[in-house]
């Protein structure tokens, strides 16, 4: 029985070392089989891959890029704006259109430059004084003999904005002051002419870069003291 | 006796067995090691992993914040602003120290191990500058080339280029 197991054994062995042998002769003698080809493949299919990798970074750099010059015209339409809409010529009024918003404000017109730039993108949000632009996938394919490489990453750019938790609280100390009928008092920095009032804040500011110029913008507003939208208590 | 002989037969078949069996394997363990006897049908082919490196650096030559009149801006909004003498100056201090094996080096060159020029290509205008090492006969066979295409904010398309010449020592 030790004899036939030790035979069994050296079969077994032998055998081994065939398919062993026969597998080293396939990769080598045979140039041309697929697992050859892989192997030798392996130097180009990184560079493909790291190729793929760079086209991606390319990809974000450019919309960094776009993202760069949209936030610099947001900011300036926004605040050139005193962030509520054009029509309203800077003037406040609460429970109308000329009522900020500013969030979603901001949000649409940083979405019409981005459109200028004919980019494509998912979504806009505004949190924690960060906007967060959402371009989707990005996905790169190419293809050898040997291999189909896909390389596919989220697109997701994140950039420090205005403090809109300012400026809300900002529309709330001035709601408050109109219905106490405070306006006059409300709020340091401000001119008056006849009925139109003039708020600045030089502590909310924006630096930005367009064209040549270096431009800081501060945050303003005007009401109008008989047209506040808001009925005062006496 | 023929009991003892079977014996003796297996013995001896095992004993020249086991010694040829690990001879072939030997054989062909230090033939698919050393590998010099296929080498020329087995070299792996990378082409074009030198653009890697500097297409990087151009990607970061663009995100590099720069002080341009008392604020912090990026380098491709230099670019896109076209203040040609500004350009001029961070491109070429911005790239010397990238030809530089040490940064220490910046001043007096002495330790180049490039020789480097730049395009700014705009609609209707091209920026050249260059620096490092100068290598003689330029050998564009041997540079690396690499190539980056961006917007300005009127949206007209700008082109960087960067060709880097190594040298024998790099």
């Amino acid at each position: 029985m030790n004899k036939k197991a030790k035979w069994g054994f050296l079969h077994f062995l032998l055998f081994t070392v065939f398919i062993i042998m026969a597998y080293i002769a396939y990769l080598t003698f045979f140039q041309d089989s697929e697992l050859n080809e892989f192997r030798s493949s392996i130097g180009e299919n990184e560079v493909l891959l790291t190729n793929l990798y760079q086209d991606y970074q390319e990809d974000i750099l450019k919309r960094e890029i776009i993202t760069q010059y949209s936030l610099d015209l947001t900011d300036k339409q926004f605040l050139e704006n005193n962030a509520v809409k054009e029509s309203c010529k800077g003037a406040w009024k609460f429970n109308s259109d000329c009522d900020p918003d500013f969030e979603s404000y901001y949000a649409e017109l940083l979405k019409n430059t981005l459109n200028n730039y004919k980019i494509k993108f998912n979504d806009i949000k505004i949190k924690n004084n960060q906007v967060i632009i959402n371009f989707g996938n990005l996905e790169y394919g190419n293809n050898t003999r040997i291999i189909n490489v896909t390389y596919k990453n989220e697109a997701v750019i994140t950039k420090k904005t205005l403090d809109f938790e300012q400026l809300n609280s900002i529309k709330e100390q001035l709601r408050s002051c109109i219905l106490q009928n405070k306006l006059d008092s409300c709020f340091a920095d401000k001119k008056e002419n006849k009925n139109i009032i003039t708020f600045n804040f030089n502590k909310i500011k924006r630096t930005i870069f367009i064209n040549s110029e270096v431009e800081t913008l501060y945050f303003n507003f005007k009401i109008d003291k008989d047209n506040t939208g808001l009925n005062p208590s006496f | 006796m023929r009991r003892l002989n079977k014996k003796a037969q297996e013995e001896g078949l095992e004993l020249i067995l086991i010694p040829v069996i690990l001879l072939i394997l030997l054989i062909f363990i230090i033939i698919f090691e050393t590998g010099g006897f296929f080498e020329k049908d087995r070299k792996i082919t990378i082409e074009n992993i030198k653009i890697s490196e500097d297409k990087l650096f151009l990607m970061n030559f663009l995100r590099s914040s720069i002080i341009y009149k008392e604020t912090d801006i990026k380098m491709f909004q230099l670019i896109a602003a076209r203040d040609e003498a500004e350009i001029e100056k961070n491109t070429k201090e911005i790239l010397d120290k990238y030809c530089q094996k040490h940064q220490n080096a910046l001043k007096d060159f002495k330790d180049n191990k490039c020789f480097w020029e730049f395009f700014i290509r705009y609609k209707d205008k091209e920026l050249y500058y260059s620096g490092g090492s100068y290598p003689g006969a330029l050998d564009i066979s041997t540079s690396f080339f690499s190539k980056i295409k961006l917007n300005d904010m009127n949206n007209e398309e700008i082109i960087i280029e960067l060709r880097r010449y190594p040298l024998e020592n790099e």
